[in-house]
């Protein structure tokens, strides 16, 4: 792994540090990866066995949130960091939140999952549209996590755009499910269970995308929050 | 731990950079608070007017988050504060994030007013 | 039904976002440095510097040891004019004056230019003594100006209330910090524009650089402050402006907060964040 934007501190120790919580946040990060995963997965098949575990796992991504919280605040008082460093460690403490966020979202999906099994009239026409959303959502969390793995802010507008996406796939996805809701009340539990899904589906877009904003943050400085996507790609252009 | 209200430091100049703070995290707590009553009473009583009014003020909550956040980074870099006072700043960095996040809850609230109040039931939109 | 108006604001939220200690009064230049060059004996120390420093702030210089920092403070009130076997080319403007020119009165310079060193060097005579000791080479005798001086001097160096009853107590009785503080007194009892500062606390405790760093704080309400420090945090702590020099070149100067969160060089980012370079 690139660690030129971590190493080279005269202090052999502080470049460990910053290595470690690197290292925890993208364990983390794979953690929530695979948790929406199992989730949509469990989604889909009908798994209760996998939707249980998904809720169980939440914990553990609670307490890695806490434990590099608590370390980086560690690290920042220890160190007395400055310009890119303590901009990495504050973003460090931004991106756990995130993190933390789309795994309660993960376990949300997991609890519709058991829901939806319970309800006796399966349709499954669904899940393609749902799938594919939720594979944009992956894409654009995956992506942003080897953006921080690297430090970098490669293409990061194109993580954002996905966000544009997947408002459009969730826009039709609801306009669906209330069709069907029209069509038959008999519909009405389950399209609301879909449409919850649907929601932390398109809620974790929302979070990779203030994920991407925190990195540019974190590599050049700059607030690039509540920008809409025009702005962001404006912004960017000259970096 | 007694937050902003611990005893005075002796270098001024970081007090005076607290309490600034502290008003800001405070306005800006009243603004939301403000702007989900606002939101709540426009939903309940149709208020389109009122629910235009809370989404204007989605600017300057994003505004106050942009600039308190900026303070404590700058206060963390230049004074390098420890214990509580770290902690204090830290904080004010993930309230700061709660409260944009109420924030656009109360706007979320204002846009389906006004979607309810343009559209006669035709909830497929 | 007639729809409620939306509450009024009971407070004016975009005032208070703009609200900031910092005074917005514009920038004053008070000294400019234009081109300066400095060598000692073949060996140039300085490389073209340019750089203002603004009226009634505190600028700070920092860098590795040997970056030239030191020696570009002394050549604001001319200390280097005593080093032998030193040349020195370009300007240093106070106001518009060049200090270099051949005008110029030095004793007058260093009068309106005032410096205080790492070590606390008073003098070992009485603190009134100390205090009033340049007001007595400039022939002012008169006891109740003098007394007047002690006073405001010693409260301008926050020192006053500490050893108002022992006025005519050796100096070198006092601790560390307070010798400083005397020192600092001592400096501003001629009333000066300019104060520069070598490392007023690499000597001292941390409580006593702490109040050094606040009287620092009070003293740019009526001084120009220009401090040069191997301490950067201490930098941080007490500039509005902050110069990054190395190997005798000016890499950066900017707003001391802007500096500290992000910086445009890369040395500097490498030197605040304890990189090698």
């Amino acid at each position: 792994m690139d660690n030129s934007k971590i190493a080279h501190h005269i202090s052999e120790n502080f470049n460990k540090e910053l290595e470690d919580i690197r290292n925890k946040v993208l364990t983390m990060g794979g953690c929530v990866e695979e948790q929406i995963e199992q989730a949509v997965r469990a989604l889909t098949t009908g798994d209760m066995e996998l939707a249980e575990l998904v809720i169980k796992q939440d914990n553990q991504i609670d307490e890695l949130e806490m434990e590099i919280d608590a370390e980086c605040t560690q690290i920042i008082a220890l160190r007395q960091p400055a310009a890119f460093d303590l901009r990495l460690l504050l973003v460090v403490l931004r991106v756990i939140n995130e993190l933390e966020r789309i795994g309660d979202l993960a376990e949300r999906i997991a609890k519709m999952a058991i829901y939806l099994s319970n309800s006796s009239e399966g349709r499954t026409d669904q899940y393609h549209e749902l799938k594919h959303m939720a594979g944009l959502v992956k894409d654009m969390l995956h992506s942003a996590l080897d953006n921080f793995a690297r430090m970098t802010i490669e293409g990061i507008t194109d993580i954002t755009r996905c966000d544009e996406q997947v408002d459009r796939e969730y826009a039709s996805i609801i306009r669906q499910l209330i069709t069907q809701m029209m069509e038959d009340p008999r519909n009405i539990t389950r399209s609301m269970d879909m449409l919850w899904t649907v929601r932390a589906l398109e809620r974790i877009g929302d979070h990779s995308r203030y994920l991407c904003e925190h990195l540019v943050y974190m590599v050049n400085g700059e607030d690039v929050r509540h920008l809409t996507q025009a702005e962001l790609e404006e912004k960017m252009k000259g970096q | 731990m007694d937050g902003f209200n611990s005893a005075p430091h002796i270098l001024k100049k970081f007090d005076s950079e607290l309490s600034l703070i502290h008003d800001k995290i405070v306005a800006m707590g009243h603004l939301v608070e403000q702007q989900l009553s606002s939101a709540l009473q426009a939903f309940t009583t149709n208020d389109v007017k009122l629910a235009i009014e809370v989404l204007k003020q989605d600017d300057l909550v994003d505004e106050y988050e942009a600039i308190i956040d900026a303070e404590c980074i700058s206060v963390i870099a230049l004074y390098q504060p420890t214990g509580c006072d770290l902690d204090l700043l830290v904080s004010v960095i993930k309230v700061t994030n709660e409260l944009e996040s109420i924030a656009a809850k109360a706007e979320g609230i204002a846009d389906i007013t006004i979607r309810l109040n343009q559209k006669t039931v035709d909830l497929r939109g | 039904m007639s729809t409620p108006e939306p509450r009024s604001h009971s407070f004016d939220a975009s005032s208070i976002l703009r609200s900031t200690h910092k005074h917005d009064d514009p920038i004053e230049p008070c000294i400019k440095v234009e081109n300066l060059n400095l060598f000692y004996g073949g060996k140039q120390a300085l490389h073209g510097i340019n750089m203002e420093m603004s009226k009634k702030k505190v600028t700070a210089f920092i860098g590795p040891s040997g970056c030239g920092k030191s020696t570009l403070l002394r050549c604001i009130n001319r200390m280097n004019d005593l080093v032998d076997n030193v040349t020195i080319d370009g300007k240093i403007l106070l106001h518009d004056d060049n200090i270099y020119d051949k005008s110029v009165n030095v004793a007058a310079l260093r009068r309106r230019v005032g410096m205080v060193f790492q070590k606390p060097n008073p003098f070992p005579k009485s603190i009134f003594e100390n205090v009033t000791y340049g007001l007595r080479i400039q022939g002012i005798d008169d006891k109740r100006i003098l007394e007047e001086t002690v006073e405001t001097s010693l409260r301008g160096a926050a020192l006053w209330d500490e050893v108002k009853d022992r006025l005519n107590d050796n100096a070198l009785g006092l601790s560390g910090g307070q010798q400083q503080r005397l020192v600092i007194a001592r400096a501003i009892a001629i009333a000066p524009e300019v104060l520069l500062l070598d490392e007023p606390a690499s000597a001292l405790d941390p409580i006593s650089t702490l109040k050094i760093e606040e009287l620092i704080n009070e003293l740019k309400e009526k001084y120009t402050i220009v401090i040069v420090t191997h301490n950067m945090q201490q930098a941080a702590r007490v500039s509005d402006y902050t110069a990054f020099m190395y190997m005798g070149e000016l890499i950066e100067m900017g707003a001391t907060s802007q500096l500290f969160t992000k910086p445009t060089k890369k040395q500097t980012e490498d030197y605040i964040t304890g990189r090698y370079g």
